[in-house]
């Protein structure tokens, strides 16, 4: 009875405690590393009632004159808003260990519709301003700026789409019938919708970009994003510029299918610090990975985002020999470049060739300093076998562990990869700007002449460079750093979605130890031999002592 | 088959404890280090992370533990009998050899134990609780430049839980190898080991040996025992044995026929049964008269209210060591001796009496207490030089200021193995030492010369014939007319116990 006791005291007893203590206690949440301060959001209030400024009752003929009355009263605003890019479509930048260069919309290829030169026209739609219809626009008339895109709170500005009808005006005029008089005495400060309006579209459709930026984003709950969510419960709605902090037209943040230096970013840490939870563990996250990494776990929740487009398949016709029009191919699995894409809806458009779309798409990671390079349009192309990088974004694990730079320290970033072909001219090895938008047959662009020669002619002499005559598609690779549908707390990634042996998210990302995905096969193998050995010879020696013993009785 | 003890309640708790924070550890482990998934990394991680800092705790007390309590000495590798160890996993436990050795609660681990367990102390354990430490807290020591990558890290903690679990794979099976496959688990659980009977009765002779040890040791104090780690310890188990199991019925016998006096007493007070040592230090003739009487018959007026007290405690369940008391021999002188006593319980754990032992320190107090009054009044009168000189167990000595035996006793004759005064009267005090002793002592004599008293502690002596002696020793000077003229001294013999404490320490190497 007193060895029993003995025994609940001295071991079971200890055992219980401890095993409590082990399982419950959790130092690392149950101590507060979080800086309780609530993020406030300050919004600030606009008492002037436009519509009874004398100067916005006049009859606007033009869009112009709607333009000269806001600025006879917003004096200067003018010349401010005309240094920006969303006027410029440029900006000075630095392109790390290359050097200073304007760099933007107007001169930067990409793997969607390709480039702005030559297609103004319709690409001005997005254009701040109104009568881009050629290289020749006049950047520096006050007059042309749209102010009412961003400023319009009725919700009725649209501009007109020239390629919906040969009638629609182009090169980024408003649409007919709108009512300029109203608009004009109901602006105030942009809502998601004017921002949206151009930035949830891009690429030709809803989501067809970014991937994180949608128009379903005007109407969604905390699940698809915690910032912008506007029903359901703890909608905090709030307005992109409450991120994207705008001071005289300089809106911060930074598209690196454009951008390529740090600065003017629109940061998470801003609001929620670098030590934003209670756990440290969590905490020291930050030292190697961006926030968006964990916090958002899918892209495109509402619509689905275009993630490979083949230009090498456009100019075909039909049966008949007529263009094909957004046809639906039917299945939902994808192979290109040798992998299998599962659950996405496949499309063939003659202007376009083919394109795959996807819903609730896992991001890829990549290692990003915030700095990256471009394929500047005269840049050679060295390989045409590997898919080209059009923005290759700088950084790597060593390049956090040792921070060459401690202001682009690296962090694992998750980022929508989208893959394609697009012409380029294996003579010159340059890329090949293709004129693509009109509706005027003969005019040589592909989507009204189906001519792949004669369209990349047109462009390439639009911007001045040589072309050879020959044309050939080239995979390449564009990537979008994603910042957007921030995902709740409690939908955001687990530890074993990354500290996976099998499954691993960062499973790409190699040259450093990431515990729970990486081991030694030699020590583990080993480790196991010798595991094993010991086993087999206490096996032995016992097999061997009992046989013995029997022989002695 | 007899049991005897071998685990403490700390080592119980602690080796379990350790055992089941082993485990957990390499379960949630090997799953943080991507083997299986069972918790969920995430669990596994902040539960690995507590089970470490839980071992890290248990270790610090167990270290803690070993260094104050002596048991470190368990762990300090010895090679002599370790081939024999070697040889007998290799064959003679295929033959049914004896174990070549014996585990005992001041010595359980064989010698290739102590090197196993070393090696983990001071190799395994080390790697993996560091290289743990500089995983846990990577981020903030890279940093610092502490550490660079992570890799090297993680396969170092990796490298140290294989390492660590093919040592319970084979400790856990040697565990199968005592007096049967399950004793030596039961006595980990309990703290008592079934041994064979011939294996039994040695470790509890050891186990008896130290103990007896230990209580001579105890008696230069003043009462009560000096708390030394092993020895206290062991001296506390040997009086559990008395009082508590029955396991100890071979000590007892042991202690009856020995040179310790035992007494046994009922709830009472009155004396139950005594042994011949007890009856001739308590100077009675007769057991008769003894069994039946108060035991606070036997004492001073002072010493009684002592006795009772000290009674009445033990019969309340405790457990008492060394206490220093006083009797009153059937001849009425007074003598002095320690006792060590228990509670007796019967079947259903109720106390039903006490029984101990003593051991007799009356001419150690004797001369201590003539030592104390003399050196505190600085009076030397005839009567304490008579006393003195006349005393079988202080020698007494006086140099002159030259260095020359002036006067010894009797008793200082023999404990140097003379056989008269005229051998060294006359004599230079160096021939009380040894060459390398000597200069102790003439520092010693230098100082008492300019007027200081010195008691010395233990100190080794030359005998005649050769042989070394170990004596405690005071030194006073001789003062005549206002100027000292010499040196005088007495000494105690303390060989026995020095010779002892020599033994013992042998024994644990």
């Amino acid at each position: 009875m007193k060895k029993i006791l003995e025994i609940i005291f001295i071991i079971i007893i200890p055992w219980i405690i401890i095993l409590w203590i082990v399982f419950n206690y959790n130092g690392d949440k149950d101590r507060d590393y979080f800086p309780s301060k609530e993020i406030s959001l300050k919004h600030d209030s606009i008492p002037v009632d436009h519509s009874k400024f004398a100067v916005l009752q006049q009859k606007f003929e033009t869009p112009q004159d709607m333009t000269k009355a806001c600025l006879s009263c917003h004096n200067g605003r003018g010349k401010e808003f005309m240094k920006t890019p969303h006027w410029k479509w440029e900006q000075s930048d630095t392109i790390p260990g290359r050097g200073v260069f304007n760099l933007g919309k107007k001169n930067l290829l990409n793997d969607f519709c390709i480039g702005v030169n030559s297609n103004e026209n319709l690409c001005s739609m997005c254009h701040a301003g109104y009568g881009y219809g050629d290289k020749n626009f006049d950047f520096h008339n006050q007059n042309n700026i749209d102010c009412v895109v961003c400023h319009d709170n009725t919700g009725t500005y649209h501009k007109s789409n020239p390629c919906t009808s040969s009638n629609n005006p182009k090169a980024g005029l408003p649409a007919v019938g709108t009512d300029l008089n109203n608009i004009a005495q109901h602006v105030g400060q942009p809502r998601k919708n004017n921002c949206g309006g151009c930035h949830f579209v891009g690429g030709g459709g809803n989501n067809v970009k970014h991937g994180d930026l949608e128009m379903g984003l005007l109407n969604c709950t905390r699940d698809v994003d915690v910032h912008m969510a506007s029903k359901g419960k703890d909608a905090k709605n709030m307005r992109c510029q409450d991120c994207h902090k705008t001071e005289n037209h300089n809106i911060t943040g930074h598209a690196y299918s454009v951008a390529s230096s740090a600065n003017n970013r629109a940061t998470c840490v801003e609001c929620h610090t670098a030590k934003p939870h209670k756990s440290e563990l969590l905490n020291n996250h930050f030292k190697t990975i961006a926030c968006q990494t964990c916090h958002i776990p899918t892209y495109a929740k509402m619509f689905h985002t275009k993630i490979i487009w083949t230009w090498n398949t456009a100019a075909k016709m039909d049966k008949n020999g007529k263009p094909i029009f957004d046809e639906e191919i039917p299945g939902h699995t994808y192979t290109y470049d040798g992998k299998t894409y599962k659950d996405v809806d496949i499309e063939y458009d003659s202007r376009h060739g083919g394109a795959v779309f996807k819903k609730n798409v896992k991001p890829e990671y990549v290692w990003f300093n915030g700095t990256a390079d471009h394929h500047l349009l005269h840049d050679k192309i060295k390989d045409t076998i590997h898919p080209l990088i059009l923005n290759p974004l700088f950084g790597s694990y060593q390049d956090n562990v040792n921070p060459a730079d401690p202001n682009h320290p690296s962090k694992i970033w998750p980022v929508k990869i989208m893959r394609g072909t697009q012409p380029y001219d294996p003579v010159n090895m340059l890329l090949i700007q293709p004129k693509l938008a009109s509706h005027e047959k003969g005019s040589g662009a592909l989507w009204a002449d189906y001519n792949w020669k004669v369209a990349c002619t047109k462009g390439m002499d639009y911007i001045g460079l040589p072309f050879s005559g020959q044309y050939s598609f080239l995979k390449t690779e564009s990537i979008w750093p994603l910042s957007h549908e921030v995902s709740p707390s409690d939908k955001a990634l687990e530890c074993a979605d990354c500290h996976n042996a099998t499954d691993s998210r960062l499973k790409n990302l190699t040259g450093f130890y990431l515990p729970g995905r990486d081991k030694s096969s030699l020590l583990d193998n080993a480790g196991l031999i010798f595991l094993i050995l010991v086993l087999l010879g206490v096996s032995i020696h016992g097999f061997l002592r009992v046989t013995s013993s029997k022989k002695k009785h | 088959m007899k049991k005897v003890l071998i685990y403490k309640g700390y080592e119980r708790f602690w080796h379990w404890t350790q055992a089941l924070l082993i485990l957990l550890l390499a379960v949630t482990g090997f799953e943080v280090h991507g083997t299986y998934t069972l918790l969920g990394y995430e669990k596994a991680v902040f539960i690995h992370r507590n089970l470490a800092w839980s071992f890290i705790i248990l270790i610090i007390f167990t270290q803690f533990w070993n260094m104050t309590t002596g048991e470190w000495r368990q762990y300090v590798p010895s090679t002599k009998l370790l081939k024999a160890q070697i040889r007998y996993y290799i064959t003679g436990i295929f033959s049914n050899a004896p174990h070549p050795t014996r585990k005992t609660v001041y010595n359980k681990f064989n010698p290739l134990q102590r090197m196993t367990y070393l090696g983990l102390r001071i190799l395994i354990i080390p790697i993996v609780v560091l290289s743990g430490l500089v995983y846990m807290y990577y981020v903030s020591l890279v940093d610092q430049s502490v550490v660079g990558s992570l890799q090297p890290v993680a396969y170092l903690h990796t490298f140290g839980a294989f390492l660590l679990l093919g040592f319970v794979i084979g400790h856990v099976y040697l565990t199968t190898t005592g007096h049967r496959p399950l004793s030596a688990i039961k006595a980990m659980l309990t703290g008592w080991e079934e041994m064979s009977d011939e294996d039994a009765e040695l470790a509890l002779e050891e186990n008896l040996k130290v103990a007896l040890i230990t209580s001579r040791k105890g008696i230069s104090g003043r009462g009560t025992i000096e708390k030394e780690g092993v020895f206290e310890t062991a001296f506390d188990d040997v009086v559990e044995k008395l009082g508590i199991n029955t396991e100890s019925t071979r000590l007892r016998e042991k202690l009856l026929s020995s040179n310790v006096g035992y007494f046994r007493i009922g709830k009472d007070h009155k004396y139950q049964e005594v042994n011949e040592v007890w009856l001739k230090l308590y100077k009675c003739t007769d057991k008769k008269s003894v069994i039946g009487t108060d035991v606070t018959l036997d004492r001073t007026p002072e010493g009684k209210k002592q006795i009772t007290a000290l009674v009445d405690k033990i019969l309340s369940g405790e457990i008492i060591t060394g206490e220093r008391v006083e009797r009153v021999c059937k001849d009425g002188t007074i003598g002095y001796h320690t006792v060590s006593a228990a509670p007796i319980k019967d079947k259903d754990g109720n106390i039903i009496g006490l029984e101990g032992f003593i051991i007799d320190i009356t001419p150690q107090v004797e001369a201590e207490k003539a030592l104390e009054k003399k050196i505190a009044t600085e009076h030397k009168s005839n009567v304490f030089y008579e006393q003195i000189v006349k005393s079988k167990d202080v020698g007494y000595f006086r140099i002159d200021s030259q260095g020359f035996y002036q006067e010894v006793n009797d008793t200082w004759l023999r404990l140097y193995k003379y056989d008269s005064k005229d051998e060294i009267i006359g004599k230079h005090y160096s021939l009380s030492r040894t060459k390398e002793d000597f200069v102790k002592l003439k520092k010693s004599f230098e100082k008492v010369m300019k007027g200081e008293t010195i008691p010395l502690g233990i100190t080794r002596r030359y005998c005649k014939d050769g042989s070394i002696g170990y004596h405690s020793i005071t030194m006073t000077p001789v003062v005549e007319n206002g100027k000292i003229v010499g040196v005088e001294g007495y000494i105690v013999d303390k060989t026995d116990r020095k010779l002892a404490e020599e033994e013992l320490k042998k024994a644990q190497v």
